[in-house]
């Protein structure tokens, strides 16, 4: 295992790395959900919620442009 | 009194989600940190009145992010010494929507340059902690077969990239915020068992204790000399000596 606390790879982790891509790419599409129907509200707590998952969701989709430019590339 | 319970269950919850992560399965521990990151970003949206709260709940969902991100990101595909560097952008790109969010910048988070041989003297202290740290856990080198080019790329990424960002997370925003909401001592123990708790992957008590201990370290000089550069240089530093240095020397 070689670990730094951003880094976590073990064997167990690469070898599912497809399922945890896949369990990623469901979290950043509930989150880009959320965040439309909360920008759709007034209120200001669900305001800041929508700007609050931005958080989430920026690095979720450099996450997964990485996993889609990959799989590109293995059909190329 | 009761905010503090709940920032200590938050802290409870994100141990319990890297033992599942560690012991049973990655991927339920992906959905652990998912139900904490969602959770967190929820009730810091609902506390939005009550800002030192608020913004800790805010920053402590940095926590569960950092394990989801290292673990959905296709590693595998790049080679070995650009891993670190390739985890790192994306924590750092939340960092900085999360400091935009806060309305703080980076000077706020302790990103400033002074006192070059006091941040010098702090920098230092990284080669005993990695060679503690090396004879704790001796990793296996990362090194091996690199070209030289290769190898500072790994140093950089080691070096740079996982002392900064993770520093700017935990002392830079996390452990501001938790000052702010419950004062010096809580704050300072409260981020250093966070981070603790994302070195359970080692599977080392003894690591935990020690890890602790440097976070308490670099959360007490982060608080005194009131910026990061130091102990980013620091943690760096360790991290070059535990996976380079330390096993290439290799002095037992």
């Amino acid at each position: 295992m070689i670990s730094t606390v951003t880094t976590t790879i073990t064997v167990a982790t690469l070898s599912a790395g497809a399922m945890l891509g896949a369990m990623s790419t469901v979290l950043l599409i509930f989150l880009l959900a959320s965040k439309e129907m909360v920008d759709a509200d007034t209120r200001q707590s669900l305001r800041m919620l929508g700007r609050t998952l931005n958080i989430g969701i920026l690095p979720l989709l450099i996450s997964f442009a990485l996993t889609v430019s990959f799989k590109i590339l293995e059909v190329l | 009194m009761g905010e503090l319970r709940v920032f200590t269950a938050y802290i409870i919850f994100i141990v319990a989600a890297e033992v599942v992560t560690s012991f049973l399965d990655p991927g339920y521990g992906l959905l652990f940190h998912s139900l904490i990151l969602i959770s967190l970003l929820v009730l810091s949206s609902l506390k939005h009145g009550e800002n030192p709260v608020s913004r800790l709940y805010l920053s402590l969902s940095l926590a569960p992010l950092i394990r989801i991100i290292s673990l959905a990101i296709p590693l595998n595909h790049f080679p070995s010494y650009a891993w670190y560097i390739v985890v790192n952008v994306p924590i750092l790109v939340a960092s900085v929507a999360m400091m935009r969010v806060q309305g703080i910048g980076f000077k706020d988070a302790g990103v400033v340059f002074r006192k070059p041989l006091e941040v010098a003297a702090i920098a230092l202290t990284g080669i005993p902690f990695g060679f503690i740290d090396y004879f704790i856990l001796r990793p296996e080198p990362l090194d091996i077969g690199l070209s030289f080019w290769n190898l500072v790329f790994l140093a950089l990424g080691l070096g740079l990239s996982t002392g900064f960002v993770e520093e700017l997370v935990f002392r830079g925003i996390m452990q501001r915020d938790a000052v702010e909401a419950f004062g010096e001592r809580r704050g300072l123990i409260g981020v250093a068992l966070v981070f603790a708790a994302l070195h359970i992957g080692w599977l080392s008590i003894l690591d935990l204790v020690f890890v602790f201990s440097v976070g308490l370290f670099y959360g007490f000089m982060t608080l005194k000399k009131g910026n990061i550069i130091g102990v980013s240089l620091s943690h760096g530093i360790t991290n070059v000596v535990l996976f380079m240095v330390a096993p290439a020397v290799n002095l037992i």
